[in-house]
C-alpha cells in the first residue's frame, strides 16, 4: 500500500519548487512501458484475429516449407542475438565503458538489419510463388492479408527500432544521451524480439507443408 | 524492497537465458512436425511461447531485480 506518507515532498529549500516525481522510473522509461504494453495489446489484437480467421477457414493455406522454417528459425537466432549484444551495451554504458557500449549496439542495429533483409527475401520468395495480398494459389484468400500484415507490422517495429538505437547511440557518443536513454531503446527491443516469438510458432510453424 | 543499485544481472544469467530460448524455438519446430492434431500443436506452441516470453521479460528487461516496473512489488509510485 502507498500511503500519503510517503508521497510527501521533502521540504528542504531547494526542493520547494521542484515537483516530487509521481512514479519511481523516469518518466522516459515509463513511457517506453506505457509503450510497450499498448504495442503488446496491438499484437495481440491481430495474432487473436489471425487465429480466429485462420480457425473459421477451411481451405487455409500451408504453404511453408522446410527452406522458410529454416530461415525463421535463423532469423530468430539472429533477433535474440541481437537482443543479447544490446544487453551487452547496456551493461558496458552503465560501467561507463562508452564505446564498448556503443560498438555492442552498433552490433545490435546491424542484427536487426540482417534480420530485415532475411525477412523481405523471405517475402520475395513468397511473392515469387504468387501470394499476394489478396490472392493466393494454395486457399483462402485472407491468407496474405494475415501473413503480410502481422509479419509487416512486426518488420516495421525492427526497422524503426535499428534506426532508434542508431539515433540514440549516435547522440550517446555525443552526450545528448545516457546510458538510461540506451536501456530504455533496449526495452523496446527486447520487446520486438518478444512478439516475434509469438508470431514465429503461430503464422510459419501452424502453416507448414505436411 | 528497493533493489536499483544492484548490478540487474550476470552475463551468465543472460547467456543461459539465450541458450533456453533458443532451445524453445527449436522445440517449437519439432513439435510442428508432430504427427498430432492442430489443436494440441497450438496449445504447445502456446504454452512455450509464452515461457519464451516470460524469460524475456523477467531476464531481459529486468522485471524482477531493477526499477523497470514496480508494479510487480505493488509499489509504483516514488517513495
Amino acid at each position: 500500500m502507498v500511503s500519503e506518507a510517503h508521497l510527501t515532498v521533502s521540504h528542504s529549500p531547494d526542493m520547494e519548487t521542484q515537483e516530487a516525481p509521481a512514479f519511481s522510473i523516469s518518466h522516459k522509461k515509463l513511457v517506453m512501458w506505457l509503450f510497450i504494453i499498448s504495442d503488446a495489446i496491438t499484437f495481440g489484437a491481430l495474432l487473436f484475429a489471425y487465429g480466429y480467421l485462420r480457425n473459421a477457414t477451411p481451405d487455409w493455406p500451408r504453404p511453408f516449407e522446410a527452406r522458410s522454417v529454416i530461415n525463421a528459425y535463423v532469423m530468430t537466432f539472429i533477433l535474440v542475438t541481437s537482443s543479447l549484444t544490446m544487453l551487452i551495451a547496456i551493461r558496458a554504458a552503465r560501467a561507463g565503458d562508452k564505446s564498448r557500449a556503443m560498438t555492442w549496439s552498433f552490433i545490435t542495429v546491424v542484427g536487426g538489419f540482417i534480420f530485415a533483409l532475411l525477412h523481405i527475401k523471405e517475402w520475395l520468395g513468397l511473392i515469387g510463388e504468387g501470394l499476394r495480398l489478396f490472392s493466393n494459389p494454395w486457399g483462402s484468400n485472407l491468407f496474405g492479408a494475415a501473413f503480410f500484415s502481422i509479419t509487416g507490422l512486426h518488420l516495421t517495429h525492427v526497422v524503426g527500432g535499428c534506426i532508434a538505437i542508431t539515433v540514440v547511440t549516435l547522440g550517446y557518443k555525443r552526450g545528448r544521451y545516457n546510458q538510461e536513454d540506451l536501456e530504455i531503446w533496449g526495452l523496446y527491443w527486447h520487446f520486438v524480439d518478444l512478439v516475434w516469438m509469438f508470431v514465429v510458432p503461430f503464422v510459419y510453424l501452424l502453416n507448414i507443408k505436411h | 524492497m528497493d533493489s536499483t543499485d544492484h548490478q540487474s544481472s550476470s552475463l551468465t544469467t543472460y547467456l543461459a537465458v539465450y541458450v533456453v530460448i533458443l532451445v524453445i524455438s527449436g522445440l517449437q519446430i519439432l513439435i510442428a512436425y508432430e504427427n498430432i492434431d492442430a489443436y494440441r500443436i497450438f496449445i504447445r506452441m502456446l504454452l512455450l511461447a509464452i515461457i519464451q516470453a516470460g524469460l524475456a521479460v523477467t531476464f531481459f528487461m529486468h522485471m524482477i531485480w531493477s526499477d523497470s516496473f514496480r508494479l510487480l512489488n505493488m509499489r509504483p509510485f516514488a517513495h
